[in-house]
């Protein structure tokens, strides 16, 4: 009662009142550093938001094209009637070419028997985006296409099965035919066409990058393939990833 | 103490100009929310169909089932904000049973700003996406559906050969 009765009821003397300068300035000064702060935190949180959504959106991607082109290559050869003529039709750096008797009548004309995997003209410009077919898009980024050769056309076109790919390497992995007791089979990149019957694993490595370039960004690194070539250093604002796979061709060889 | 004139507190005055500053910024405010409602409903209706679009095909091999993506009330994207349809749009998202029937997992209706649509040239679409139990579009084949808002903005939900969902933003309607 007391304190309140001095508190409230006596007018407060003029020189106490308001904040002095020091204060005032010392209060801004503490209230920049803290507003700072948070502008960096938030910053830096987006940058590591975009950052990961681009990985995400690349692994996805990734995944999902090697998901497909493994199961169907596993697939090649596949020959329930035994006619012997079915596997793996042409293989270079970049493109590959199989067969198999999916329906098992003893051919491969059905539609999904023979399958053709290549950079296509995906940018409409009439000229292939792997001309010299080394797996590296030339413009440094294309879809990877997929044809189905026996369909009649106007549908025996490439589809495309994934975009903002950088490169892709089949690398043939032949049967081992050494005696020395351990598994070291030959790698080849273009196999002659008495090789290609030899083929037992397949080696994918896929570079795909990011959809839009970030400027904060600059990629200096360097992707080693299956076949130990090397891709890059591409020195741009994108973001890549590579992914390898060994696909053993389960339907070959038996 | 209690009649004393000294005691703190807000006049009449003072409060009534408070509420009138708020008031006034309130009538600023408000318009530009409703201007970015519909820009908010966009983003939110294209990621979450991008979303269910994955969780479709996630329960199709969890399942070993075939899942259909239906969409309801879509037509030709719209050219002008006059012409942006009326009528709501929806889509449902429904697992194949064994039996015949379906378990329809979920069921979307957008909001009366945001519609869904035919993307037109160069894209194929469908009111039916089936995805297959290995996680493949049936027919295999690459399929659209485009998402607008009454605004103009756009974006194209794509589902590949491969049955990879990706969301493109498209360069505006109107």
């Amino acid at each position: 009662m007391f304190m309140n009765t001095t508190l409230f009821s006596k007018p407060i003397p003029l020189n106490s009142k308001g904040f002095t300068i020091i204060e005032l300035m010392v209060a801004l000064l503490i209230s920049s550093i803290i507003m700072g702060a948070i502008a960096t935190a938030y910053k830096s949180q987006q940058k590591s938001q975009t950052v990961l959504s681009q990985r995400i959106e690349m692994q996805q991607r990734l995944r999902s094209l090697m998901n497909f082109l493994s199961s169907e290559i596993r697939l090649a050869g596949l020959d329930p009637t035994e006619e012997k003529e079915f596997g793996i039709e042409a293989i270079s750096a970049g493109s590959l070419q199989f067969t198999m008797d999916l329906d098992g009548d003893g051919d491969s004309d059905g539609n999904n028997e023979d399958i053709v995997y290549d950079f296509d003209d995906s940018d409409g410009d009439l000229i292939n985006d792997d001309l010299d077919n080394d797996g590296e898009a030339d413009a440094g980024f294309a879809s990877f296409s997929r044809k189905r050769n026996n369909l009649a056309p106007p549908d025996d076109i490439f589809e495309p099965l994934a975009e903002d790919i950088v490169a892709v390497e089949f690398l043939s992995i032949l049967e081992d035919t050494s005696d020395n007791d351990e598994y070291d089979p030959d790698t080849i990149l273009t196999p002659t066409a008495a090789e290609l019957d030899d083929i037992r694993a397949i080696a994918i490595s896929i570079l795909i990058r990011a959809k839009n370039p970030d400027s904060t960004y600059t990629n200096t690194k360097t992707y080693s393939t299956a076949s130990g070539a090397i891709w890059g250093p591409y020195n741009d604002n994108y973001r890549r990833q590579l992914l390898i796979t060994n696909v053993k061709l389960r339907n070959i060889g038996l | 103490m209690y009649g004393s004139k000294n005691r703190f507190g807000f006049t009449t005055v003072e409060l009534m100009v408070v509420i009138g500053i708020m008031s006034i910024m309130g009538a600023i405010a408000i318009p530009t929310y409703y201007s970015w409602l519909p820009n908010i409903h966009f983003r939110d209706a294209s990621q979450n169909l991008q979303l269910d679009m994955n969780y479709a095909k996630m329960t199709a091999v969890k399942r070993n089932a075939k899942v259909h993506i239906r969409f309801v009330d879509t037509g030709t994207c719209p050219a002008s904000s006059a012409a942006f349809p009326g009528a709501t749009s929806s889509y449902s998202v429904a697992a194949e049973n064994d039996d015949g029937t379906e378990d329809t997992l979920r069921n979307v209706t957008l909001p009366n700003d945001v519609t869904l649509c035919d993307c037109g040239a160069g894209t194929t679409y469908s009111n039916d996406i089936s995805i297959l139990a290995n996680g493949l579009p049936d027919p295999p084949s690459e399929r659209s559906t485009c998402v607008v808002n009454n605004q103009g903005r756009i974006s194209e939900l794509k589902i590949n050969l491969t049955g990879n969902v990706t969301l493109d933003s498209r360069p505006s309607l109107f």
